[in-house]
C-alpha cells in the first residue's frame, strides 16, 4: 500500500518536477514549436465590440513560415473582396470597388486591423518568440484554476511591436492562455485572451480569444476560427501581387 | 418608360443571379444635399443604388457592377445650372467583366477599370481623372477593353491593355511594369492617350519613415516631341498608433490646358465647371479615427497659385454594423472669380449621407 501511495505521489510529482527544471527559453521554444507552422489555412470572424456596439467581420485566410507571407480576403458585405497581402515586413491591400491595391505604409501598420483592437503587425505576426525577445521566468500563477507558467519577454531587436510582453502559459498545452503586451516605458497597451483551446495535430491552438487595446474605452475585439489547418500545401500563386487582383 | 427598362435590367440580373448561383452584393446611399448660393438654398436627395453581381471560380471570374441613382431636386436648382425635377433615373453600369486566371497571365475581357500607377487624388496615369470631392474613394467606371495581367515572380508585375475608347479613331493601349525594391513599390508607365498624345513616366510608393508616393510623366506627341510634364508627390504620416493621420499631396504640370482632375462637387449633379488655367494643386488631409466607429476628418484642395481653396470638415458614425451617417461641409475659401470660388461652388455645400452595405 505504502509502494502504491509512494508511486502514486511520484507520478504527480514527476511533471511538476518537468515543469521546474524547464528554463524559460525551452518554454518560448514549446511555445514556438506549437504556434509556428510551415503553412496555415483558416476560416474566421472578428467581432469588434466598442461599448453596446458591434461590428462583424468574417474572412479567411493563409500563412506561410517561408519569406513571412499572409493572405486574407473579407467576406462580410462591408468590406468583401477586401484583400491583405503580407510578405515579410510588407503589407498590401486590394480594394475591390477601386480594382487598385496600396501599399501600407510601416508606421500605418500600428493601425488598428479594419478598427479592430489588433494591429496589423498582432493580426500578421508568423515570427519566432525566442528570435525576437530574452525570456526570463517568474513565479508560477493559477488561470482558470490551470497552472501556468509566467514568462517575462524582453525586445532583444528594436522593430518588434511590444517592448516587453508577459505570457501565462498552460503548463498543459504550452499555449498562452493569457498575454500582456507593454510599450517600452512600462504601460500595459494591450491584453489578449485565448481560450476554447482544442488539439489539431500535434498541437494545441486556441479557437477563440479576445484583445483588448488598453488606450481605448470599452473597446474588445474577439476572434473565432471557423476553420483551421495546418501543414497544408498551398497553391503557389496565393501569395502574389497578381492573386490580389483576382 | 425609362423606369420599365431598368425594372427590366433589374429583373435580368436578379433572374439571372439566382439561375446562374452568382454572388449578389450592393449599397444603398441616401445623399441629402444643401448648396448655399447667396440668400437662396437648393435642395438635392439623390438615392444611389450599387449592385454588384460576381461568379469566382478556381479558373475565371465575372464581375458587374451596376449604378442605379435616383434624383429630386426643388425648383431653384434650374435657376443654379443644375436639373430640377422628381424621380430623375440614371444607370450606368460601372464595370462588367470576365476575367481568366492561366499560367501564363490573366485575360480580362469587357468593361473594366483600367488603372496604373498609385491611386490617391492626383495620379498623373490614372485614365479617368474625375474626382468626387464628397467621396475621394467613389468608384470610377469602367472602360471597353482587353487586358493582360501577368508576373515575373511574386512582387513584379505587369498590365497590358488595349480599348477602342478613344477619340477621333484612335486606340487606348499602353502597359506597366512594377516590383518592389526594399520598401518601395516602383514601376514605369508606357500608355497611349489618343492622337498626338502618349504619356510615359515612373511612379514610387514606399517608406522613409513617413510615407513617400510620387510620379513623374512626360506626354509626347506621335513624332516623340516633349509636349507637357505632370508630376505628383505626397507624403503621409500617422500619429497615436495611426488614430491621427496626416496627409498632403501635391500636383504640378506645364500644362495649361489640360485638366489633371475636373472636380465634381457631388457626383454628377452639382458640377462645379471647374477648369483651371494653372495645373498646381495641392491636397491636404488630418483624420482623427479614435476606433472604427467614428471618424473625423478635413480635407482640402488648394489651387497654387490663386490660393482659393476648399475646406472640407466631416464626421463618420457608424449607427449600425453596415450601417454609416456622415455629415460633410463643403466651404469655398475663394473670391467669386477664383478657382475654388463662390461662383462654382456657392457659399456653402452641406451633405447629409446614410449608408447601407449589403
Amino acid at each position: 500500500m505504502k509502494r502504491v501511495l509512494m508511486i502514486s505521489v511520484l507520478c504527480m510529482l514527476l511533471p511538476g518536477m518537468s515543469w521546474a527544471q524547464m528554463t524559460a527559453k525551452e518554454i518560448i521554444q514549446k511555445i514556438d514549436d506549437n504556434q509556428v507552422f510551415d503553412s496555415q489555412a483558416f476560416k474566421a470572424q472578428m467581432i469588434i465590440q466598442k461599448g453596446k456596439r458591434t461590428l462583424t467581420k468574417t474572412f479567411y485566410g493563409y500563412g506561410k513560415k517561408e519569406g513571412g507571407k499572409s493572405f486574407m480576403e473579407f467576406t462580410n458585405p462591408e468590406d468583401k473582396g477586401v484583400k491583405y497581402l503580407k510578405m515579410d515586413d510588407e503589407l498590401w491591400i486590394y480594394f475591390p470597388d477601386a480594382d487598385d491595391v496600396m501599399k501600407i505604409s510601416g508606421h500605418m501598420l500600428r493601425q488598428g486591423m479594419m478598427g479592430s483592437d489588433l494591429s496589423y503587425e498582432d493580426m500578421l505576426e508568423n515570427d519566432s518568440l525566442d528570435e525576437q525577445y530574452a525570456s526570463q521566468l517568474k513565479e508560477d500563477v493559477m488561470i482558470n484554476d490551470r497552472p501556468c507558467y509566467v514568462v517575462e519577454l524582453i525586445a532583444k531587436v528594436p522593430d518588434v511591436s511590444y517592448a516587453k510582453q508577459i505570457l501565462f502559459v498552460d503548463k498543459q498545452w504550452y499555449l498562452p492562455v493569457k498575454i500582456e503586451m507593454y510599450a517600452r516605458g512600462g504601460r500595459l497597451l494591450k491584453e489578449m485572451i485565448q481560450s476554447k483551446i482544442e488539439k489539431n495535430g500535434n498541437r494545441w491552438v486556441a479557437m477563440e480569444g479576445s484583445i483588448q487595446d488598453k488606450r481605448k474605452r470599452n473597446s474588445m475585439t474577439t476572434f473565432k476560427f471557423t476553420e483551421i489547418e495546418f501543414d497544408k500545401p498551398l497553391p503557389k500563386k496565393i501569395f502574389t501581387k497578381q492573386n490580389l487582383k483576382r | 418608360m425609362k423606369k420599365a427598362v431598368l425594372v427590366f435590367i433589374f429583373s435580368c440580373f436578379l433572374t439571372s443571379s439566382a439561375l446562374a448561383g452568382l454572388d449578389l452584393s450592393g449599397t444603398v446611399r441616401n445623399d441629402a444635399v444643401w448648396f448655399f448660393q447667396d440668400s437662396d438654398a437648393v435642395f438635392v436627395n439623390l438615392l444611389e443604388n450599387r449592385l454588384r453581381f460576381m461568379r469566382k471560380t478556381p479558373d475565371w471570374k465575372f464581375y458587374s457592377d451596376l449604378k442605379v441613382d435616383v434624383m429630386y431636386s426643388d425648383q431653384l436648382a434650374a435657376e443654379f445650372g443644375m436639373p430640377a425635377g422628381t424621380d430623375m433615373v440614371t444607370a450606368d453600369l460601372l464595370r462588367a467583366f470576365i476575367k481568366v486566371y492561366s499560367e501564363y497571365g490573366d485575360i480580362t475581357v469587357g468593361k473594366t477599370y483600367v488603372n496604373f500607377g498609385i491611386p490617391g487624388v492626383f495620379n498623373s496615369f490614372e485614365l479617368d481623372q474625375k474626382l468626387n470631392i464628397s467621396d475621394l474613394n467613389a468608384t470610377k467606371s469602367g472602360i471597353l477593353a482587353v487586358a493582360y495581367d501577368f508576373d515575373f515572380s511574386d512582387m513584379t508585375i505587369g498590365k497590358l491593355y488595349v480599348s477602342p475608347e478613344a477619340s477621333e479613331g484612335s486606340v487606348l493601349a499602353g502597359g506597366m511594369l512594377s516590383t518592389n525594391i526594399g520598401s518601395f513599390d516602383m514601376g514605369m508607365v508606357m500608355n497611349r492617350l489618343g492622337w498626338d498624345d502618349n504619356v510615359a513616366g515612373l511612379f514610387l510608393q514606399g517608406d522613409l519613415e513617413l510615407g513617400v508616393q510620387g510620379s513623374w510623366a512626360i506626354h509626347l506627341d506621335d513624332d516623340g516631341q516633349y509636349q507637357y510634364f505632370e508630376t505628383t508627390l505626397g507624403l503621409d504620416y500617422s500619429f497615436f498608433d495611426g488614430k491621427v493621420t496626416a496627409a498632403i499631396q501635391g500636383c504640378v504640370s506645364d500644362n495649361w490646358i489640360r485638366i489633371p482632375g475636373t472636380m465634381f462637387t457631388y457626383g454628377s449633379i452639382l458640377v462645379g465647371s471647374f477648369d483651371p488655367l494653372e495645373n498646381a494643386h495641392l491636397y491636404a488631409n488630418l483624420t482623427y479615427a479614435p476606433d472604427e466607429f467614428i471618424q473625423w476628418r478635413i480635407d482640402g484642395f488648394f489651387h497654387n497659385y490663386d490660393a482659393s481653396g476648399l475646406v472640407i470638415p466631416s464626421v463618420q458614425t457608424v449607427v449600425a454594423d453596415g450601417l454609416t451617417l456622415s455629415v460633410q461641409c463643403i466651404f469655398p475659401t475663394g473670391t467669386s472669380d477664383s478657382v475654388y470660388g463662390h461662383e462654382a461652388y456657392g457659399n456653402a455645400i452641406a451633405l447629409v449621407r446614410l449608408e447601407a452595405k449589403l
